[in-house]
């Protein structure tokens, strides 16, 4: 595989803090002007150049940009996680990466699993602690070396002849004359690490243009209960990712410090030439400690350091999976009506501590973009400028999320009677009680990217061109600028004019011309095999000369004749198809696609702000309602049974 | 005391003790002490290599103590806690356990000969086989703007482009996301992005001319196929490691199967009736708080 990899491998762009727009958009004769763009100059003739009035001849000319959304999960546990172990799970790496391209696989409950389309990528993210078997008989361990059978396996093996070695460890281990002292010693695939293991898996199953199996694990830091977990993601192949051993959490070897993690990629950086990023997930288990203004581990505020770091390796937020959606708190944003989605909000990772309502100002996406503002008039970088992405955190092997395809959270989890009524989290101390029925069949992670490959995947990952959606694959496109008109949004090519005019998702605008506001695109299709849209709604936070942050929520675009109500200015709900005993409903309500051109009505220059573009389908069935019907079970009182799946684009931001 | 002696019963203890006394004898003269930790310098290097991958650095002598320190205590607790058999109902441990005993069979698959991968492709030829590409474009008809004049309106449009299907087709059909053109797309990737239904009339277009309507899951299309590539079978060189991974894969699978067949087949099982019939057992998990 390495050589294939080799052949796609892009010419490496990377200068972190001016990365975001210019490297995939255009050829290499227009980057230096966008760049310039980039930094908040105007650029009207590279525009003119790039997209001239009169159409090239070659349909194809101006297509150097993404033209469509790959859809993966960033977060995907095997057997190798020693929980997902403990819960009964049986499928390896490879299975997980099998299953992700489509292929039928046996889930560990026994049970034939199949997605009903393939994904475009996927990171199998096993927890570093306790991954890994050491290489025993690599590390020449002495009570095998002290074995003649032992030493001559490890000469073999250090001689290259691994293969043969592992065949004679096998046969002997099959005939019961395996030497005594050796009886657990490992065969072929545990003299490696379960590291390399799972980078041999990734590296199997990376197929560019096809699949693309991202090497990366997920280091776990949990002290106290409290969620400060992150997902390592690798840009590289095997021949540097192999390099290295995962960062761990515990001591003596680990930290449960994401500054020693930052420290950690750091390193690994500087000494292969590769490239990592980390993404956060479920503030909403941390209990008041993801997008902290106090850190944790000091008592002290944030300071420079912690702000510039963050800054540079945490680019993206998983913003929804199974543990609970992420976006914002009905407590925190009290009008948001559509704020209340799949919370988690009782306690911590393990309900060992209850939830206060001080903590949830650290714990949410919405919350940690202004607090992130706030901190940047403070401090000079904004540490909380991330994009979002979604995946799913299941501990099956199998990133399978589609609610009338759901394999659950953990092995126990999958298809069941028994799933509906079960109990997931139940600390009696605290009275922290989760439910299984409130574990959520979400998210995806959609990345803008020009070809299916790590590096171009990997690229609009660190440049934020992404967004997250709660399971479904609708498409949603987000560009600013300040010279966007409504006739753009009649365009047929929403996307040539969108690049050419603005930015897209996880972008920067700056300086706005005198007079002007910050327009947006905005356009989203459905989901192929999926539901309607209700609407497409811009989320703006702002941080106002008083230091006060502030948020609003804007109805831009929505389907049918809706009127807004006149005192609140909200757009009234698209109504309701599902029937919830069959489990089904009809996209007889709702738009399969809509486009508008937005501009800000409360724009103030000299405030720093964020937008994002939250999209919501119609109210389908929930997981809970599939099970309720196929296994004809009775819910409990108050079980869920339908939802709006969403999806929460990247911010762009606005700086004065 | 004669009757004592005569005793089976000590008779029993004595042997017993006696028994014990060789055993230990012999047990203690095969190893170390039971209660002896050795660090060997070969152990000091696996934690120093370990850290040394983790940190891109060697560790200092403090660190390296540490991490030794940290090897005892964990070997001092290990060691106990097997001497208490906590390994025995532990779930962790166990399912750790049979996972490293599958993944042993794993490693069975031995070289993929050019004959078996040959074998192997001929089988599943159709998994590897180059698909279908299309070159094509289109132009889009919602019908919630066109309504009842939809149909009309495509007729238009059609008569417009012309049978030749060289005009420029800029400017035909409504604002959507989806793309007006694809270069070198697959079936799979046009359903992706279209539906099955508009990919499979893509898929028995002729070329060069615009068409239409089909029918996507957004609603009307106006579509020319510029060029298409038939899909085509590949040969064994063109997919050798792809067939060599799925090989090994499907024979791994295999192995731990027949692995575990031959390991059952070393014990027989005794399976005794539950103490509770099947019903108070649920009824006696209901209770558990």
């Amino acid at each position: 595989m390495q050589a294939t990899n080799n052949h796609y491998k892009e010419a490496k762009m990377r200068s972190r803090p001016s990365l975001r727009f210019a490297v995939t958009v255009l050829a290499a004769a227009f980057t230096v002007p966008l760049l310039a763009q980039d930094a908040g100059e105007a650029t009207p003739d590279a525009v003119a150049h790039a997209f001239p009035a009169k159409p090239a001849y070659s349909p194809y000319v101006d297509r150097d940009f993404p033209t469509r959304p790959f859809f993966g999960d960033t977060h995907l546990h095997t057997a190798a996680s020693f929980d997902a172990g403990a819960f009964g799970a049986r499928l390896t790496p490879r299975d997980a990466y099998r299953f992700a391209r489509g292929e039928q696989v046996m889930a560990s409950s026994g049970q034939p699993a199949k997605l009903s389309r393939p994904l475009d990528f996927l990171v199998v993210s096993d927890h570093s602690d306790n991954m890994g078997f050491f290489p025993d008989l690599f590390a020449g361990k002495t009570e095998l070396l002290a074995n003649p059978t032992g030493r001559r396996w490890y000469d073999m093996i250090h001689g290259g002849k691994g293969n043969e070695a592992a065949m004679e460890i096998i046969g002997s281990f099959s005939q019961g004359t395996l030497p005594k002292d050796l009886i657990y010693s490992p065969g072929t695939r545990a003299y490696r690490t379960a590291w390399q293991e799972t980078i041999a898996a990734a590296e199997a199953y990376n197929e560019p243009g096809r699949f693309t199996a991202f090497i990366g694990y997920e280091w776990t830091s949990n002290t106290g209960g409290n969620n400060l977990h992150r997902n390592v993601i690798f840009r590289d192949n095997s021949d540097k990712a192999s390099q290295v051993e995962p960062y761990t959490t515990m001591k003596p070897l680990g930290s449960d410090n994401p500054r020693d993690l930052w420290k950690w990629m750091g390193d690994y950086e500087q000494k292969t030439g590769g490239n990592v990023l980390a993404i956060a997930h479920n503030g909403n288990l941390s209990n008041g400690r993801m997008f902290p203004i106090i850190e944790s581990f000091t008592g002290k505020r944030v300071d420079k350091p912690y702000v510039e770091q963050r800054a540079r390796w945490e680019r993206l937020y998983e913003v929804t999976q199974t543990k609970g959606t992420g976006e914002a708190h009905p407590s925190l944003s009290p009008t948001d009506e559509f704020a209340n989605f799949e919370l988690w909000d009782k306690g911590n990772l393990d309900g060992s501590e209850a939830k206060r309502p001080e903590m949830l100002e650290a714990e949410y996406a919405r919350s940690g973009l202004k607090n992130g503002l706030l901190l940047e008039r403070q401090l000079g970088t904004n540490p909380y400028k991330f994009g979002l992405v979604g995946s799913t955190d299941a501990h099956t092997g199998l990133s399978a999320i589609e609610e009338d395809n759901f394999f659950g959270k953990t092995t126990p989890q999958e298809p069941s009677p028994e799933r509906l009524t079960a109990t997931f989290v139940n600390n009696a101390k605290t009275g922290v009680k989760i439910m299984d029925w409130e574990v959520g069949s979400s998210g995806l992670a959609a990345v803008w990217a020009k070809d299916n490959t790590r590096t171009s995947l990997w690229d609009a990952m660190e440049r934020r061109e992404t967004y997250a959606t709660t399971g479904t694959r609708l498409a949603v496109r987000f560009f600013g600028g300040f010279d966007f008109v409504a006739a753009d949004a009649q365009s047929r090519n929403p996307a040539v004019v969108g690049y050419g005019k603005g930015v897209p998702m996880g972008g920067d605008l700056s300086k706005a011309p005198a007079g002007k506001a910050p327009t947006f695109l905005v356009a989203a299709i459905r989901d192929p095999v999926g539901a309607n849209l209700d609407r497409y709604q811009v989320v703006k936070g702002w941080l106002a000369k008083d230091g006060t942050l502030h948020e609003k929520v804007y109805d831009v675009v929505w389907s049918g004749d809706r009127k807004p109500d006149p005192t609140t200015g909200k757009v009234p709900p698209v109504g309701n198809t599902v029937d919830v005993a069959n489990a089904t409903w009809t996209n007889t309500i709702g738009a399969p696609e809509l486009i508008a051109v937005w501009t800000d009505p409360e724009f103030d220059a000299s405030a720093p702000s964020f937008y994002y573009g939250r999209v919501l389908e119609i109210p389908t069935p929930r997981w809970t309602a599939y099970d309720a019907k196929r296994f004809a079970v009775q819910p409990l009182p108050g079980t869920r049974m339908t939802l709006q799946e969403r999806a929460y684009t990247s911010p762009i931001w606005y700086t004065p | 005391m004669k009757r004592l002696l005569r005793d089976p019963l000590l008779h029993f203890a004595v042997l017993g003790i006696g028994l014990f006394v060789l055993y230990r004898a012999i047990s203690g003269s095969a190893g170390a002490a039971p209660n002896e930790i050795v660090v060997d310098s070969a152990r000091v290097d696996v934690l120093a290599t370990q850290f040394a991958r983790t940190r891109q650095r060697a560790p200092s002598e403090q660190e390296l103590r540490a991490l030794i320190d940290n090897y005892v205590r964990e070997e001092v607790l290990y060691r106990e806690g097997l001497a208490l058999g906590l390994d025995r109902d532990d779930p962790v441990v166990r399912n750790r356990m049979r996972l490293r005993v599958e993944l042993i069979s794993d490693a069975a698959a031995p070289e993929v000969s050019e004959q078996d991968a040959q074998a192997w492709l001929d089988e599943h030829g159709e998994r590897y086989a180059a698909p279908a590409r299309f070159d094509f474009r289109q132009a889009f008809f919602a019908p919630a703007r066109h309504g009842e004049r939809i149909d009309a309106d495509i007729g238009d449009a059609l008569r417009r482009l012309g049978a030749a299907g060289d005009v420029d087709d800029a400017g035909l059909g409504d604002a959507t996301l989806l793309p007006s053109a694809l270069h070198g797309v697959t079936t799979a990737d046009v359903a992706a992005q279209f539906g099955d239904e508009f990919a499979a009339a893509l898929g028995a277009a002729p070329t060069g001319r615009w068409l239409g309507p089909v029918r996507s899951t957004y609603g009307l299309h106006l579509v020319r196929v510029d060029a298409r590539e038939e899909g085509q079978a590949v040969t064994l060189a063109d997919v050798r490691n792809e067939v060599e991974r799925d090989v090994r894969d499907a024979r791994a699978r295999a192995a731990s199967e027949a692995q575990y067949e031959r390991l059952r087949a070393r014990y027989s099982v005794r399976i005794e009736k539950p103490t509770h019939g099947l019903e108070d057992a649920a009824a006696l998990a209901s209770q558990t708080p």
